[in-house]
C-alpha cells in the first residue's frame, strides 16, 4: 500500500479559494477543475503550513514537513510529505424534504474510493451506478427528488459498498446530528448534471466597500465574491515523498496536529469564511494509512 | 512485437517546465513533456522499492527503457491512447489524407493534391487504432487536443504569503499552466520485459513539478504499428523526438537502411531538463520534434544505417507507413 493518508475536511462556514479577478458576473469565482469544473482548493498546503506554525511552534518539524522557506537564504530543502489539492466529495443542495441534501456523482465517488482504496467500491459504482441525467440515486426513501429547482425521479439500485463508504465519511461531520444526516441524505446524480449543481448552486455574494468619512458606498466599490457553502465536504491526500526516509513520524505529527480541529482555509477569514473541520480518514476503526 | 502501455494517470493535476529561467511574479508554460521526466518519476519510485536495477544517469538510460509520452482516455471501451498526428495529414471537407509525392527533375516533393485543402489542419494527435486504420490506407479520424474533452490546459496563479499574518508578499505573483485530464493521462511504451516486470510492481509516482502524485498501471498492448512495413514506397514517421547527427535529417541522408527522398514537418524542438545528481542544467539537444515524416526511396548502403541519439530513452521511435506516387497529369 502506499504511504499516504486521506483527510476529509468539512466546511462550517462558507469557504472561498478564489482564482482572483475575473471579468464575468462574478468579480471573484472560486478555484475549478478545468475539465469538469468541480470546485477544488489548489493551494492547500500553505493554510495547513500555516496553522501548524502556529500550533505546533516547532520550527524544525515545519521545515521537514513543508520544505523550507526560500526567503531565509539558505539552500532549500523540499518537504517530506506532498500534498494533493482538495477536491469536492459531497456538496450541500436545497431540498424542501430534507432542508437540504448532499449530492455526488459516480466520478467522484470512483476517484475517492481509489484515494481511500476501496477497488470494490469503484467496481460497485462502475457496473451498477448508470445514471441518466433526469434520473438521481437517492440514499433514502423517494419516488422524485427535488434539487432546488430541479426535479429528478428516484431510480432504485442497491450500491451496498457504497453506502457503507457513505457512512464513513459522515464521521468528518463535527456534531452527531450532521454524522447522521449524511448516513441518509446524500443523492447521486449524473456527472454531467453534477458538474451543472456544482457550477450554479454555489453561494454568490455581494460584498461592497464603504466610505468611512460619509458612510455611503465608494463608487465603484461593489462587487461579487462566489462561495462553496457551508456544510461542503472535501479530501485531499498527503503522501510520504520519496525523500522521506527514515522522518515515518512526520505523517504521524502533522495528522496530530490537525486532526478533529478547525482549519481557516482560502480567503476571507476576517469575515469569518474558511473555516473547515480536519478528519484524518480511517482514524476511528484503526485501518489509517499511513 | 510485445508491447506494453504504462498509464499515468495523475491524482490532479501535473505539470512540466519549459526551458528557460523563472522567478515570482513570472509566468511559467507547462510544455508537452519529454520521456525524461517519466524516466526520473520511475526510477526514483524504483529505488524507494529497494528494486535491485541499473538507475542509470542523465545521459545513460540504465536498465529502464520506454518511449513516449502520449495521451491516453479512459473511456468504456479501454484506454484509448492517443499519438502526435503524421505531419502529412491534411484535410479535404471531412476527409482526412497522407500527401502523396510529386516526382520532378530535381527531386521528391511531397503534395497536396485537392486546391481545398485545409493548408493547416487543427488536429494534432491520432488515436491508435485509427493510426493502424492509416496505416493500412483506409479512412481515419484524428483528434484535437484543443478540443479533447478528457484533457484541458489550465492556468493557476500562486501568491507567496507571509504565513506569520496570512498575507500575500509584495510582488509574489506567479502564475503556471498545467495539464488536468478529466479521465485519462500520460502513457509511455515499452517492449522491454524487464522494464514491464519492473514497473508493474509500481503504485504511483510523483511526477512533474511541483511533485504531483500520478497513478500507475501497466497492460499489454496488441498493436502492428511499430512493426515494420515490407513495401517499395515508405515513409516513416516520428511519434517521439528525435535527435540526428545533420539536425532535421541524418547526415547520412538515410533512415532504417533506406535514402530519404523527401520530409514533410521537420521542426526543432529544444530538449533538456535538469540534472538533480549534478545540480545543473542538463545538455540542450537540438531534436526534430514528432510528427515528422520521412519518404523513404530505395535501400541505402550498410554502412549509412542511422540512427537517433538518445534512443534509450526512447527518442527517435517511428511508425511505418506507404507512400503513394502523385499521378502525372
Amino acid at each position: 500500500m502506499e504511504e499516504k493518508q486521506v483527510f476529509l475536511l468539512y466546511a462550517e462556514t462558507q469557504v472561498h479559494a478564489g482564482t482572483g479577478f475575473e471579468t464575468g458576473v462574478v468579480d471573484l469565482p472560486i478555484q475549478r477543475e478545468r475539465t469538469t469544473k468541480f470546485p477544488v482548493i489548489q493551494g492547500i498546503k500553505g493554510a495547513l503550513r500555516a496553522y501548524f506554525r502556529v500550533n505546533s511552534k516547532d520550527k524544525g518539524k515545519e521545515i521537514e514537513i513543508f520544505g523550507s522557506d526560500p526567503e531565509s537564504g539558505e539552500e532549500t530543502k523540499p518537504g517530506n510529505l506532498n500534498f494533493s489539492e482538495a477536491k469536492i466529495l459531497l456538496f450541500p443542495v436545497r431540498n424542501p424534504d430534507k432542508l437540504f441534501v448532499w449530492v455526488t456523482c459516480p466520478l467522484v465517488l470512483v476517484r475517492f474510493a481509489k484515494a481511500v482504496d476501496e477497488e470494490e467500491v469503484i467496481k460497485e459504482i462502475e457496473e451498477r451506478a448508470k445514471i441518466d441525467y433526469d434520473k438521481c440515486l437517492p440514499l433514502f426513501d423517494a419516488r422524485k427528488v427535488y434539487l432546488e429547482e430541479i426535479k429528478l425521479e428516484a431510480v432504485d439500485i442497491d450500491l451496498p459498498k457504497t453506502r457503507r463508504l457513505i457512512a464513513k465519511i459522515s464521521r468528518c461531520a463535527p456534531i452527531d446530528y450532521l454524522k447522521n444526516k449524511i448516513k441518509s441524505d446524500v443523492v447521486i446524480v449524473n456527472d454531467t448534471l453534477f458538474s451543472e449543481i456544482v457550477q450554479s448552486m454555489t453561494e454568490v455574494v455581494p460584498r461592497i466597500r464603504i466610505n468611512r468619512e460619509t458612510k455611503t458606498v465608494e463608487e465603484g466599490g461593489l462587487w461579487y465574491e462566489e462561495y462553496l457553502p457551508q456544510d461542503t465536504v472535501m479530501y485531499f491526500v498527503v503522501r510520504k515523498s520519496y525523500y522521506n526516509n527514515m522522518k515515518d513520524s512526520l505523517m504521524e505529527t502533522f495528522k496530530s496536529t490537525v486532526h478533529g480541529n478547525l482549519v481557516n482555509i482560502g480567503g476571507k477569514e476576517t469575515v469569518g469564511k474558511g473555516m473547515v473541520w480536519i478528519y484524518a480518514w480511517g482514524d476511528e476503526d484503526g485501518d489509517s494509512q499511513s | 512485437m510485445k508491447l506494453w502501455g504504462i498509464f499515468f494517470e495523475p491524482e490532479d493535476w501535473v505539470g512540466f517546465r519549459e526551458v528557460r529561467s523563472f522567478s515570482f511574479s513570472d509566468r511559467v508554460e507547462s510544455v508537452f513533456p519529454t520521456s525524461f521526466p517519466f524516466y526520473g518519476a520511475v526510477r526514483t519510485a524504483l529505488m524507494r522499492r529497494g528494486k535491485d536495477f541499473d538507475p542509470g544517469d542523465s545521459e545513460r538510460a540504465g536498465t529502464i527503457r520506454m518511449f513516449g509520452p502520449f495521451i491516453f482516455e479512459n473511456t468504456s471501451d479501454g484506454k484509448k491512447i492517443c499519438f502526435p498526428i503524421p505531419k502529412n495529414v491534411y484535410k479535404v471537407g471531412d476527409e482526412y489524407k497522407t500527401m502523396p509525392v510529386l516526382e520532378t527533375e530535381e527531386g521528391f516533393l511531397p503534395w497536396k493534391p485537392e486546391l481545398d485543402a485545409d493548408s493547416k489542419i487543427e488536429e494534432d494527435f491520432i488515436e491508435l487504432r485509427e493510426l493502424e486504420r492509416m496505416r493500412k490506407g483506409e479512412s481515419f479520424k484524428a483528434v484535437s487536443l484543443k478540443h479533447a474533452e478528457f484533457v484541458a490546459r489550465e492556468t493557476r496563479v500562486g501568491i507567496a504569503l507571509e504565513t506569520d499574518k496570512k498575507r500575500a508578499r509584495e510582488r509574489m505573483i506567479y502564475s503556471i499552466s498545467y495539464y488536468r485530464f478529466r479521465n485519462g493521462g500520460f502513457v509511455m511504451l515499452t517492449d522491454d520485459e524487464r522494464t514491464a516486470e519492473l514497473i508493474s510492481e509500481i503504485e504511483g509516482v510523483f511526477l512533474g513539478f511541483r511533485s504531483r502524485w500520478v497513478n500507475v498501471e501497466i497492460e499489454e498492448i496488441k498493436t502492428d504499428v511499430f512493426d515494420p512495413l515490407e513495401k517499395e514506397n515508405v515513409a516513416v514517421y516520428l511519434v517521439t523526438p528525435a535527435v540526428f547527427s545533420g539536425g532535421g535529417v541524418p547526415s547520412s541522408r538515410t533512415l532504417v537502411g533506406r535514402k530519404i527522398l523527401t520530409t514533410v514537418g521537420v521542426r526543432k524542438l529544444p530538449v533538456s531538463g535538469w540534472d538533480l545528481q549534478k545540480k545543473m542544467p542538463k545538455k540542450i539537444y537540438h531534436a526534430v520534434s514528432p510528427g515528422a515524416v520521412y519518404y523513404l526511396g530505395d535501400k541505402a548502403n550498410e554502412n549509412e544505417h542511422e540512427e537517433s541519439e538518445l534512443r534509450d530513452f526512447g527518442f527517435g521511435r517511428y511508425v511505418f507507413m506507404e507512400w503513394k506516387k502523385l499521378r502525372e497529369g
